[in-house]
């Protein structure tokens, strides 16, 4: 059993580091040509440019993809925000990014808001409208670049943890009840909260 | 084995802090970023670049885990191969057959285009388990057919979910359907839904829509994205999210939108649209009928096909199968059993379902066998791209809710208080509380259409299962036949679509008291008009004192890039040009379009058609704000809210333009522009000119009759003023137009006309606009 665990320790090790390796080559190799063309743009942009934010709740619904992809920015709605908070891919790291995307968003938060008949939250925070469309990407991208979660739209008097709670009620015992309550123990590990809480 | 277990887990963990530490991570996340879970590897879902380092994650890092605590290798299973890759193709061609049955009835709900629908109800039957078999030379898949129940449930499951959707009753709801339906506070029967939803789409499309979409080059464009998002349609029309959903929701119209030259195509067939009825002439002609009947049995055809050549393929019966299993994950049969989050290797059933997955890290060349995600796709043709990857069981509750759940539950929550106004689910829960009210027209799905009867018959076919209360609903709607073989005859929808939908308010159908906040119906229209009349509220005049225009040049920033200093030099340059213009001479809007344009040229820029034509507005602005009446609008009109409810409302749209204008749309950024040159006010009563001609409208307003059929009417009546307009014109003098309690002015510029708002509430001005304009256009010819 002792060289079962230590063939395996060994084994661990060997596949983390050929990961690291492959993370940093393949990554600048592939967005070197996106960052060429993100580089030129940035010249031209405003900064921040808020601008860039429009039309977002569209790609949430439609969830396409970016057909340049930056590293592992696939999404389109990724590149706008990159461009809205005038992110460098190439220079900036991801806390760097996730710090620049939070402050455009914390400015632009009011205009983050969706109007749809798949959403039942008129002016309703793009967060929302996300976990309705069960877009994971978006969502898992809003914790990590740890945008403010907060937000008690007018409408409804809800946070997005409020409307969260009350869609897992709503779809108890559907296949979307444990894909909801992945995004709500998603969401409260990153600091999302109750109105009650706040 | 226990031990074994807790060790490997113990060992797993430690595997994990190792990736934490190397990514430099403060939180891992098991779920990664397209939603599917990885067992056992707490792996940082948005440092990594997924698709390429996949076999590192799951299968270098995951497999030797599992390989301890299986204590074997853990190699590729041909049976369990072929068992997911045929498990996973059904359930694409299930979806598919759930996405043809909810469009036939949706067909069923509105008006009849009258097609016969022949092609798809030669395509779309239900298939039997014959129809696979005959000819299909893998007895592998065979094998496989004859231990499922696929055939044998799924004409049930449609026929539940056809006799759900065609039912008025709330408690009636058979298991099993295809679609899942969360909780609703309220019954609103489905069919409802569908005709409130269908006949709004179509009135969020407006004429001044259709002529930009007729005039786009589709060599322009990839995508429907393209023409949508663009900044020129943006700017113009305002965020496109509600118009996606337009296009792709209606079941006659969603054909058109595969390709931006079909939907260019398409639009350019709606001759010279003044009204929504143009375009409903279109959508419900037979022509457009057959279109539909034809694209649904190319999905049918195409679906089956393809299911039945992939399965039945040599490749299959020898294992030659490419499942990428970070792709296809969440689709496998497995990845029901597995838990969400921790714990994955809890248990040995757990564990096992790992290392099922696992064995398919063998299978990672794709060279020369049949690939699961491409055979998937073909098999869901007609699925809607963000739900392609999504696995059946979380596709039927999306497709519900996407289509008809998240609105029905809009609608029971909804009040007038909190419907907003220009969104498209506060004009459908209008128009079905129109419904409500006693002598509103009968809804077509009440009636029969016999085609789509048809047509439903045949897709849902005649399984033994069927519930008997599922059988008697659908018998009693003509669908399924009686015991006798005979169908029950209902009566036909007697009106044709543009009677019918004449009859149903498409504008403001239970208005606020007061002119507060835009038009909901036609919000879109309003905020075209908003931009292409943008200079409608400016002081262009030809009958004041003639002067050049002062123009509002202090700030151009927001419409012009660059550094200050090169801002400050256009600024000082159109000013000057400005300065230049004979005063004995109105400057009009091409006057002020030609002065960006030379600007900017004689600064070596380029300046696009929509920064001139701001900048040519801006340049027509006051530069002082005119005197303002601090009247509100209300307070002439006794039946209007406290002036404390429309300031509410008013500010709420107020601050919504902000936004708007902040997203850098033109219309509400001239509409914000105005209120400042204008102090705010809903209008700003400036000099009046005192030798023009005024003409007073007499508009009676009724909820139930559209503003555009109130104005069809005075040109069938040729009233006094109605020829008195004509004239003014024809003969291009401008003259005051009063209606209510707004007075317009009519400018002409050159053959075009420009309406002005003089006084009166801007919010019901707004409204009114679109088909005033397109009445005096009418008028004119």
């Amino acid at each position: 059993m002792r060289s079962a665990i230590v063939t395996f320790l060994i084994f661990t090790s060997f596949a983390v580091h050929a990961q690291e390796a492959d993370c940093e080559d393949k990554t600048i190799e592939e967005m070197r040509p996106v960052m060429e063309v993100a580089a030129a743009a940035q010249e031209e942009t405003v900064c921040p440019n808020p601008k860039k934010l429009r039309g977002m709740c569209m790609l949430i619904d439609s969830q396409d993809k970016d057909p340049n992809p930056q590293g592992h920015f696939v999404y389109k709605y990724q590149r706008k925000f990159l461009e809205a908070a005038c992110v460098d891919v190439k220079k900036d790291s991801e806390e760097v990014i996730a710090q620049k995307i939070s402050k455009v968003w914390k400015e632009n938060e009011n205009t983050l808001i969706c109007n749809n008949t798949k959403f039942d939250v008129g002016n309703g925070n793009i967060i929302k409208f996300a976990v309705n469309l069960k877009f994971d990407s978006f969502i898992t991208d809003m914790t990590y670049w740890k945008v403010n979660l907060n937000k008690v739209d007018e409408t409804d008097g809800r946070t997005v943890l409020d409307y969260v709670r009350d869609q897992v009620e709503r779809n108890k015992g559907l296949a979307s009840e444990p894909v909801l309550r992945g995004y709500y123990n998603q969401l409260k590990k990153a600091g999302a909260k109750h109105k009650s809480e706040l | 084995m226990k031990i074994k277990i807790l060790i490997s887990l113990l060992l797993i963990s430690t595997s994990s802090f190792s990736n934490e530490i190397d990514c430099d991570q403060e939180d891992n996340l098991s779920k990664l970023a397209n939603g599917i879970t990885y067992p056992n590897c707490n792996i940082p879902a948005n440092i990594i670049d997924f698709k390429n380092h996949r076999k590192n994650l799951l299968c270098n890092s995951c497999k030797p885990s599992f390989e301890m605590i299986h204590g074997s290798k853990i190699v590729e299973n041909k049976n369990h191969l072929q068992e997911e890759f045929f498990n996973s193709a059904f359930k694409e061609y299930k979806k598919n057959l759930s996405n043809n049955l909810l469009n036939v009835l949706k067909t069923r709900s509105i008006p009849s285009t009258n097609s016969d629908l022949n092609k798809s109800i030669s395509s779309c039957r239900m298939k039997t388990q014959n129809d696979f078999a005959n000819g299909c030379s893998s007895a592998s898949a065979k094998k496989l057919l004859q231990n499922s129940e696929f055939f044998a449930n799924i004409s049930r499951e449609l026929a539940n979910d056809a006799a759900i959707f065609v039912a008025s009753d709330a408690n009636f709801s058979p298991k099993p359907t295809i679609l899942s339906r969360s909780k609703q506070l309220c019954h609103i029967p489905e069919k409802d839904v569908i005709l409130f939803s269908s006949a709004t789409y179509e009135e969020s499309i407006s004429p001044e829509m259709i002529e930009y979409f007729k005039k786009l080059d589709p060599k322009k464009y990839s995508s429907m994205f393209d023409i949508l998002n663009s900044d020129d349609f943006v700017e113009t029309f305002g965020d496109p999210s509600d118009l996606k959903v337009s296009l792709g929701n209606h079941p006659l119209l969603s054909p058109h939108t595969n390709s931006p030259s079909d939907f260019i195509n398409f639009m350019k067939k709606v001759p010279a649209p003044s009204a929504t009825k143009d375009l409903r002439a279109l959508l419900y002609s037979k022509p457009n009928g057959d279109n539909f009947d034809k694209v649904m049995a190319e999905s049918c055809d195409k679906s089956f096909k393809a299911l039945k050549e992939s399965l039945c393929s040599n490749e299959f019966e020898n294992g030659q199968l490419f499942i990428d299993p970070t792709e296809n994950f969440a689709k496998f049969e497995i990845s029901n059993k597995l838990p969400i989050e921790d714990a994955l290797a809890s248990s040995e059933s757990l564990i096992d379902n790992n290392i099922k997955l696992l064995e398919l890290c063998e299978n990672q060349n794709g060279n020369g066998k049949k690939n699961l995600t491409e055979i998937n796709k073909a098999i869901g043709s007609s699925v809607q791209e963000d739900q392609k990857k999504m696995p059946l069981e979380l596709f039927q509750t999306a497709k519900h809710n996407a289509e008809i759940g998240t609105l029905t539950s809009s609608l029971c929550e909804m009040t007038e208080k909190n419907c907003i106004q220009g969104t498209l689910t506060c004009s459908i829960y209008r128009k079905y509380q129109a419904f409500k009210t006693p002598g509103s027209p009968s809804k077509p799905s009440e009636f029969a259409n016999k085609g789509v009867n048809e047509l439903l018959r045949v897709m849902i076919g005649d399984s033994p299962k069927i519930e008997p209360d599922t059988r008697r609903i659908l018998i009693a709607e003509g669908i399924l036949p009686k015991e006798d073989g005979k169908l029950v005859e209902k009566p036909q929808f007697p009106d044709s679509p543009q009677e019918f939908f004449a009859k149903v308010p498409a504008q403001k159908i239970n208005p606020l008291p007061g002119k507060s906040g835009s038009n909901p119906a036609s919000n879109q229209t309003a905020r075209a008009q908003s931009t292409s009349n943008n200079y409608s509220n400016n002081s262009v005049s030809n009958n004041s004192t003639p002067s050049a225009p002062a123009g509002n040049m202090d700030d151009i920033s927001d419409l012009v890039r660059g550094s200050t200093e090169d801002i400050k030099d256009i600024q000082d340059e159109i000013k000057r040009r400005l300065g230049n213009l004979p005063q004995s001479k109105p400057a009009t809007i091409e006057d002020a379009k030609k002065i960006a344009r030379d600007t900017f040229k004689n600064k070596g820029r380029k300046i696009t058609p929509y920064q001139e034509q701001a900048l040519a507005d801006r340049m027509l602005q006051p530069a002082v704000p005119n005197s303002v009446s601090a009247s509100t609008p209300n307070t002439a009109n006794p039946n209007s809210p406290s002036v404390s409810d429309t300031e509410s409302q008013s500010e709420k749209w107020r601050n919504g333009l902000k936004d708007k204008a902040l997203m850098g749309m033109q219309g509400a950024q001239q509409v914000l522009a105005n209120d400042a040159s204008t102090g705010r006010g809903p209008a700003s009563v400036g000099d009046k000119p005192k030798d023009l001609t005024k003409v007073a409208l007499n508009i009676a307003e009724d909820p139930k009759v559209k503003l555009s059929d109130i104005f069809a009417n005075k040109i069938d009546q040729n009233d006094p003023e109605t020829q008195l307009l004509k004239v003014l014109l024809k003969s291009k003098n401008n003259f005051l137009l009063q209606i209510k309690d707004m007075n317009f002015k009519v400018v002409f510029d050159g053959n075009n006309f420009n309406v002005l708002l003089e006084s009166g509430d801007r919010a019901e001005a707004e409204r009114m606009r679109p088909q005033l304009e397109i009445f005096l256009k009418r008028l004119k010819t």
